[in-house]
């Protein structure tokens, strides 16, 4: 397997305080790879890094391109797509405004965004009951749809996807993780920050550790799974 | 007063009304979609009636300087940072617009041409400013983006100053003559403004409601980094708000030409009633921005006639009620959102 993204030597922080420190790792091409880790690891800021949402140091390269120095909607336009904790969803704007404005950069193809239209819908039924309500009325879990429906829209090679599983129902948060599963088979590449270590080791390929801002522990998810590191500080 | 007097206040309310609600909603939109005050929409208005008024008198307007020099360093930094198409494009464009004005201006060219012109000329100004003086600063504080905005204003209205001099200017309206409806005079220059203002309204909101352009600058304007993350670059939204702002605030200048003498410096005080209506609005509503510009257009109407020499006393002073009342639903909002 080639890796469609490929991360070394990489430094990042907000403003002097840096985060991340010379952290290097891999997505490989269709896989979901889960990042795991305490609070303050630094892994939203990994995501926001690779985002372009924060200035970074360090080779980051998207199948060989590099990314470094690129704005978030370059890199977008390159296929990397964030879903971040905050979803930033467009509160004051409808369901479907939100979905046809997640495929904003193929706005000169009109048949291809109403047919990816079409199929987030098909896939989230509940998006598509509540396609004219605000944004902001959403439940939580629903949000959460959104926010993951909105990206596929932009038709990612990379989904950065920060903790997709954050305030929802035990019940809901196996469905999007489900829903993440079925993304592979999209061929579509996911790295996955993710508080519950448990379910998403379950899904996951790969599994990196991240703490204190370095790279501590790394694998096969189920091989990082097995650890007994991890099993006594992310399992219990 | 009686019924007469009352109904031809009420038909100036409207006239007014509309300019200033064509106004407040080129500020709602570049405010919300930039964080901008744009205090020199006044200076766009003024600056397209002296224009239209200018070729009217068969003279080259002063204001292909403003465009000319603009234009040239717009190009200039677009060069400098390798975008050599987009340099050609800013040379081109406005050399094509001056060279047409120059040529053109000596003729006859009736009031459509003119108008077309004027719009040539005056609306690309609006996205030369951004240019200049505000997408360098995307980032900066409201306070630094209100301060530049007060510069820039005080710029053009100089400029104004010096290009078309202190006398006042007036153009031909485009439908001369009154019509009596119910025995009552309509100005049918009146029934152009408030049909056009019409128009364009409800132009801006089929833009606002049913395109994915108008939807991603409504997203901008929601959620600037959400707007980031489905790849909107925050820049072209700004200088689309931009160019929006100014052809309608050319439009309006060009027909507010014909009702009012159009000083050089006549453009703030339309622009600042424009701006309360925005106010009103909470700088985010369109139809409470419009709906409080044809208040204001009805206090000023009915105030000049009772007071005429406080008329402008008496707008500005509601400006203290109005934002008492904001200050109480904002304040209202805010701890509903805490909740």
């Amino acid at each position: 397997m080639s890796a469609l993204l490929q991360v070394s030597g990489l430094f990042a922080g907000y403003g002097q305080v840096e985060v991340l420190h010379d952290l290097t790792l891999e997505v490989p091409t269709g896989s979901v790879v889960a990042i795991i880790g305490p609070n303050g690891a630094g892994k939203t800021t990994l995501l926001k890094a690779l985002a372009g949402l924060l200035p970074a140091r360090g080779q980051m390269a998207l199948d060989g391109m590099p990314l470094a120095g690129l704005s978030v909607e370059a890199r977008l336009s390159h296929g990397v797509s964030l879903v971040p904790e905050t979803r930033e969803l467009f509160g004051d704007m409808s369901v479907a405004d939100n979905l046809a404005l997640g495929g904003f950069r193929h706005r000169r193809d009109r048949a291809g965004l109403a047919r990816d239209l079409q199929a987030a819908f098909a896939r989230f039924p509940r998006l598509a009951e509540r396609r004219a309500q605000y944004a902001s009325s959403l439940s939580g879990g629903e949000r959460q749809m959104l926010a993951l429906a909105r990206a596929m829209m932009s038709r990612p090679r990379l989904l950065l996807l920060d903790e997709p599983s954050l305030g929802l129902a035990p019940l809901i948060v196996r469905q999007v993780l489900e829903d993440v599963a079925g993304l592979r088979e999209q061929g579509i590449s996911v790295l996955l920050v993710e508080q519950n270590a448990r379910a998403a080791l379950k899904i996951a390929d790969l599994a990196y550790v991240l703490e204190g801002g370095r790279i501590t522990a790394s694998g096969p998810a189920d091989t990082v799974a097995q650890s007994p590191r991890v099993m006594e500080s992310y399992l219990g | 007063m009686n019924g007469m007097i009352a109904a031809l206040l009420a038909q100036d309310a409207l006239t007014s009304g509309a300019i200033y609600a064509l106004l407040a909603i080129s500020l709602v939109m570049v405010f919300s979609t930039t964080r901008i005050l744009l205090i020199p929409q006044g200076e766009i208005v003024s600056l397209s009636a002296l224009t239209l008024a200018s070729l009217e008198a068969g003279h080259v307007p002063g204001t292909l300087w403003l465009l000319g020099l603009g234009g040239l360093v717009v190009a200039g930094l677009q060069a400098l940072s390798g975008q050599i198409r987009g340099a050609v494009l800013w040379l081109a464009i406005p050399g094509a617009i001056i060279a047409a004005t120059r040529l053109l201006a000596a003729h006859d060219l009736g009031a459509a041409g003119r108008m077309t012109l004027t719009l040539a000329i005056c609306a690309p100004l609006s996205v030369i400013m951004y240019r200049l003086a505000f997408r360098p600063l995307a980032r900066a504080p409201t306070l630094v983006l209100l301060i530049v905005a007060m510069a820039v204003h005080v710029l053009l209205t100089g400029f104004s100053l010096m290009v078309f001099g202190p006398e006042g200017f007036r153009t031909r309206p485009l439908l001369p003559g009154t019509i009596t409806v119910a025995g009552m005079p309509l100005r049918l220059q009146a029934l152009v403004i408030i049909g056009t203002a019409a128009v364009l309204l409800t132009a801006m909101a089929l833009y606002f409601g049913r395109t994915l352009g108008g939807k991603a600058l409504r997203a901008t304007a929601s959620n600037a980094t959400g707007a980031r993350l489905v790849g909107i670059r925050p820049e072209a939204a700004g200088e689309v708000a931009f160019l929006l702002a100014g052809l309608i605030g050319c439009i309006s200048g060009m027909l507010i030409s014909s009702m009012t003498t159009i000083y050089f410096d006549t453009g703030f005080m339309i622009g600042l009633k424009g701006f309360m209506a925005a106010i009103m609005a909470g700088l985010g509503s369109y139809p409470l921005a419009a709906a409080g510009a044809v208040l204001i257009g009805g206090i000023e109407s009915y105030a000049s006639f009772y007071a005429s020499a406080f008329k402008d006393v008496i707008v500005f002073a509601l400006i203290i009620p109005v934002l008492i009342w904001r200050n109480m639903i904002d304040s209202r909002n805010r701890d509903e959102e805490e909740e």
